[in-house]
């Protein structure tokens, strides 16, 4: 972990991200915790690209900001709810316990025990010590040809992960055209 | 020898000036317009007419569901992507096994236009 | 004196990832800005002309009137002093913000773009691409994935019917035309075999057919080309594909409730992104900044007698760069044509077109091409 601008970006990026996430489940227009999450999600493929994951960035703008985000963005936009009927009043107690635990998790991994447990898992899949994903073992091309790699991996290593993955999309075509004809033959609005 | 910084690190700077530009537009003008508040001029735009209805209505269900089919075939694309780059490395094998992907989301596909789900009227 | 140029230099020398980069941003940014006031010109001329009047006349410099191209500075003048409001019932961050976001990303987005191939400074080689990702041309993917987020927000905090109803409609449209614009694009990729547009355009130097056409994507594959041509226009919400800004239908669809700078804003991104979109067209399918049959480093070989080697680099760019702007300015002018000459689409039938004929079409494609490129080049 050098002390170089990478890291420093890095830093920087995974602070905004946590902040911004906090601020996005305190905002009280929907549509604003949307565009926070955008901008969150957007921070992450930044930091996937620092971390030499070419792929998953380019990918994580395309389908996630780019798309899944804008189902969320269009729900919130055609639902329409006023701040005024969303507000339940105060936290719960499964909340406390939930955001405390996220904050215990984020602590352990941030010392000395959680970096130990990290890179022992790392070492045991034969990565040597300091090395990240994008250097080690057996890559089918150069380190720096991050799709081709991911790509490779995915055809060779996972092929059929690949092949089920089609079922599944197939699957939610299917689920989301039978939920949405029933919801508008039960309310029929006007576009 | 070649230059090497961190490609992202372009797209930051650019992302940096560009807001500088924008932001700098937009102060601009609120600097240098005029500032007369006006009850008719700042009321919402309805052709000139009195305002029928606030604009929180709800609206066709059919924007989620082009919005939801979208990100199906973008994941989609964004694997026939990484086949593409492989095309020379994969050969026949990988041209099979991606005609099958796309052949299970055509099933879908044509599954879509039977049901009607993108008739927009 | 002597001392001053050491040090700047030796901090050039070792800083050159930097400056360079800063370099081709700040010409990208250049270009991106000049975009916009040209278009506007181009685009009140060349109406005028289409409806047989004369276009922008008024506007003078001494007495010469220069065709009207004082015009598109006479309306940033215009639109900078114009008042800058919010209207009351807007959701105010979010209003101010949406313009914003939407030129940022045109300026952005256009940073992917390979200005020229490569010049010399130095002894250091750099490639005259500002953002040069190992994911190629995903990049300007994702920049229009999320050039959806400008026109919704505007819509959206609006706060207006009119202006809800378009942004969404607009947004739906530009999601809608994305997927047949990947599919469109994906041939190229294993056509050509990389994701990088350098490589791409530098694999379109060589030639086909015997050398009676250069090897460009267009003769490849040219049904991609049309594909990506037409979602083109959708993405950029342009006649035939405006229905969501239309004048006609829905007033101004999102931008309603926006004037001066910030509408200008919109434009501005919009008049970026149709130059990405359209420089993108040239390297993919047109052959880029190379000149047919003369690639760079042939170009670059006659030159260095007149010039010196690093010199000879620098002219071949120029050249280089402004071949791509000519090859831009044809798809720049189709937009312009287009607008004034075709009907604009019903918002049925643009939704029809971009789901039930072009992705089909898009993908039908794909499997022609690749069964035919496997055929020629796997056996």
């Amino acid at each position: 972990m050098q002390m170089d601008l990478n890291f420093i970006a890095f830093v920087v990026m995974g602070l905004a991200a946590t902040i911004l996430s906090g601020v996005m489940i305190t905002r009280r227009w929907p549509v604003s915790a949307a565009m926070v999450l955008i901008a969150v999600m957007t921070l992450l493929a930044g930091m996937f690209g620092l971390l030499e994951a070419h792929f998953a960035a380019a990918a994580q703008i395309i389908v996630y900001a780019g798309a899944i985000m804008v189902v969320f963005v269009f729900v919130m936009m055609l639902l329409n709810l006023p701040p005024e009927e969303l507000r339940y009043g105060g936290v719960t107690w499964g909340e406390m316990v939930l955001i405390s635990l996220g904050v215990l998790v984020a602590i352990v991994l941030g010392t000395q025990v959680g970096q130990g447990l990290l890179t022992q898992g790392l070492e045991s899949m034969g990565y040597a010590p300091g090395q990240t994903p994008a250097h080690a073992k057996s890559l089918y091309f150069a380190a720096d040809e991050n799709v081709k790699n991911v790509a490779a991996t995915m055809f060779v290593d996972y092929l059929w992960a690949f092949e089920l993955v089609s079922f599944l999309i197939l699957a939610a075509v299917i689920g989301s055209i039978v939920i949405a004809k029933k919801r508008s033959a039960e309310n029929a609005n006007a576009a | 020898m070649t230059a090497s910084i961190n490609p992202y690190f372009p797209i930051l700077i650019a992302f940096v000036l560009g807001l500088l530009i924008a932001g700098g537009a937009t102060a601009a003008s609120f600097l240098l317009g005029p500032k007369k508040p006006n009850p008719a001029k700042l009321d919402v735009y309805e052709c000139g007419v009195p305002v029928v209805g606030t604009a929180r209505q709800r609206l066709s269900v059919k924007f989620y569901l082009t919005a939801i089919l979208f990100i199906l075939f973008d994941i989609e694309t964004v694997f026939l992507y990484l086949w593409a780059v492989l095309f020379d490395e994969l050969r026949w094998f990988g041209i099979i096994e991606v005609g099958l992907f796309v052949g299970t989301l055509v099933v879908g596909y044509i599954y879509i236009l039977r049901r009607g789900a993108l008739n927009w009227d | 004196m002597e001392g001053t140029v050491g040090v700047v230099t030796q901090f050039l020398d070792s800083n050159i990832g930097l400056v360079a980069a800063l370099g081709k941003i700040a010409l990208a940014l250049v270009i991106a800005l000049q975009v916009a006031p040209i278009m506007v010109w181009v685009e009140r001329r060349q109406a005028a002309f289409i409806q047989r009047r004369i276009g922008p006349n008024r506007v003078g410099l001494f007495g010469f009137k220069l065709f009207g191209l004082g015009q598109p500075l006479a309306d940033t003048i215009k639109l900078l002093f114009k008042e800058d409001f919010v209207p009351k019932q807007a959701n105010k961050f979010f209003y101010i913000l949406a313009p914003i976001v939407t030129a940022v990303i045109g300026l952005v987005a256009i940073q992917g773009i390979p200005l020229a191939k490569e010049i010399v400074v130095g002894g250091h080689t750099i490639n005259m691409q500002p953002v040069n990702l190992n994911a190629g041309f995903l990049y300007l993917f994702a920049m229009s994935a999320l050039g959806v987020y400008g026109v919704a927000l505007a819509g959206w905090s609006s706060n207006n019917k009119y202006a809800l109803l378009g942004g969404l409609r607009a947004s739906a449209q530009m999601i809608s035309y994305e997927i047949a614009m990947g599919l469109a694009l994906l041939p190229m990729v294993f056509i050509y075999g990389t994701l990088d547009l350098q490589t791409m355009i530098a694999a379109q130097s060589d030639s086909l057919l015997f050398g009676v056409l250069p090897n460009w994507g267009i003769f490849l594959s040219p049904i991609s080309f049309v594909i990506f041509v037409i979602t083109m226009f959708a993405e950029t919400n342009r006649l035939p594909f405006d229905l969501a800004e239309g004048e006609a239908e829905l007033v101004a669809g999102f931008l309603v409730e926006y004037g001066s700078m910030r509408w200008s804003l919109f434009f501005l991104g919009e008049y970026a992104m149709m130059f990405t979109l359209s420089a993108l067209t040239t390297c993919v399918f047109l052959g880029g900044y190379e000149i047919p049959w003369l690639s760079q480093t042939e170009l670059v070989a006659l030159l260095t007698p007149i010039f010196s080697a690093e010199p000879a680099t620098w002219v071949a760019s120029l050249i280089g760069l402004t071949v791509l702007l000519a090859k831009t300015a044809i798809f720049m002018f189709l937009f312009v044509q287009a607008r004034f000459t075709l009907p604009r689409f019903r918002y049925d039938q643009l939704m029809r077109v971009g789901w039930v004929y072009l992705l089909p079409l898009a993908l039908v494609n794909v499997v022609v091409l690749a069964l035919i490129v496997g055929i020629m080049r796997l056996t």
